[in-house]
């Protein structure tokens, strides 16, 4: 009585679904959404004096000032994030609500995050898109001269 | 279908089976279709049974990855809160002998040493540079904007400052400490009558369409409304792109950080 339990037909049949499997899964693998930021947002020097204010870098990379800030120059830029995914694919960007700036013992606090894109964004045939960021920091009275820095966090998702 | 018909059927299926290496010996059964069925049966069971381990390995490897996922990405924001620039002024330009005397010749800033409290020692006219003070960043580089032309009026004639100048170089820094101390100069010359007259003119415009009457010299005509009912009354339209007419006495310096 014969009675095999692996025999070839079966055997070569679960490594062809096997072998599927693994250019699924590298398939898969390549269609991972990815986002980096490349450059930082910047928003160069300002004054303070007893009146409160704000700076804001919008997303072209304008700097404007409101209340007692003053601009006094230097080098100010928007943030630019590289988002990479699957080709054409649709993606969503959400931007942060508030962060926070620190420096001096102080710190001031960042919103109204805005993008030069509209979500959904399209990834394109290259899988690649570039987003710049601006926000707003609001600045209190008399903060002491100092540098002050923070982070943020954006997230994207597939549509 | 007899019965040797079906045990028939069933041997060839059992060896079309056993020549892709499928063989089952177990499957006795007296009927012909029975044996069928019992081969099918083996077939799928064999097939999953050896197939099992693998299908689940290869369910293991691709759910990880799965969809396309969300990611996320951490920015860095940065500002530098400096302290704004201050200007303080710490001693008038004068010619010293009175503005409306006779000023000579011109009073530069150029030749007053720094300092202040007299700012600088009288030139041989006897006019003194103004001072101003100057706070913000440590070592940091700056640019002057000094007011262009200045005209002095009283009732005893005028006086015209221009070409206001200082001594702070080509390239205006502010001190280790945070401060620096520079001198402003002018050139004066007597203004005259015509002088004066020829600003007027220049003064004059279009009237905005429904406005008050006007003249070419600047004359504006004003409707004002009295308990005697309404006075048309003419006055002098002032010029806010012109030089300072009437009394200016005052000169500005601008700082701004480079």
């Amino acid at each position: 009585m014969r009675r095999p339990i692996l025999t070839p037909v079966p055997f070569c049949a679960a490594l062809l679904i096997a072998a599927m499997s693994m250019l699924w899964s590298a398939a898969a693998q390549a269609q991972a959404i990815t986002i980096d930021q490349r450059r930082d947002l910047l928003f160069g020097r300002v004054g303070t004096g007893d009146i409160s204010g704000t700076v804001t870098i919008t997303a072209s990379g304008g700097k404007t000032t409101t209340g007692g800030v003053i601009d006094l120059g230097q080098n100010h830029r928007a943030a630019r994030f590289r988002i990479e995914g699957p080709k054409d694919a649709l993606v969503i960007v959400t931007l942060p609500t508030t962060a926070t700036v620190s420096g001096g013992g102080r710190s001031a606090t960042l919103s109204n995050f805005t993008m030069d894109q509209t979500n959904p964004i399209d990834l394109g045939r290259s899988g690649r898109a570039t987003i710049d960021v601006g926000a707003t920091l609001s600045l209190g009275t008399n903060l002491p001269a100092a540098t002050y820095s923070g982070s943020f966090v954006i997230y994207v998702d597939p549509q | 279908m007899d019965g040797a018909a079906g045990l028939q059927a069933g041997r060839a299926a059992k060896a079309a089976a056993c020549r892709w290496g499928l063989c089952y010996d177990g499957g006795r059964q007296a009927g012909g279709g029975v044996a069928v069925v019992a081969q099918v049966s083996h077939l799928v069971s064999s097939f999953i049974r050896s197939a099992l381990p693998a299908i689940l390995l290869s369910m293991l490897l691709v759910l990880p990855p799965g969809t396309p996922r969300a990611a996320g990405a951490t920015g860095t924001a940065s500002v530098t809160i400096a302290l704004p620039a201050g200007v303080v002024g710490l001693q008038q330009l004068s010619n010293a002998n009175g503005f409306l005397a006779p000023p000579e010749a011109a009073f530069a800033a150029g030749a007053a040493p720094l300092g202040f409290s007299p700012a600088a020692a009288p030139p041989p006219s006897g006019g003194l540079a103004a001072a101003v003070a100057i706070s913000g960043v440590p070592n940091q580089t700056f640019s002057l904007t000094l007011t262009d032309t200045l005209v002095i009026v009283t009732d005893a004639g005028e006086l015209v400052v221009t070409s206001f100048d200082h001594n702070a170089g080509a390239s205006p820094t502010i001190g280790g400490d945070g401060a620096a101390r520079i001198s402003i100069g002018a050139t004066a010359r007597p203004g005259n009558a015509q002088t004066l007259q020829q600003l007027q003119t220049q003064s004059g415009g279009a009237t905005p369409e429904g406005g008050p009457a006007a003249d070419g010299d600047g004359i504006v005509e004003v409707t004002v409304q009295t308990e005697d009912g309404p006075q048309v009354l003419r006055v002098q339209r002032p010029d806010n792109f012109g030089p300072n007419l009437f009394g200016e006495k005052f000169f500005t310096v601008l700082v701004s950080y480079n």
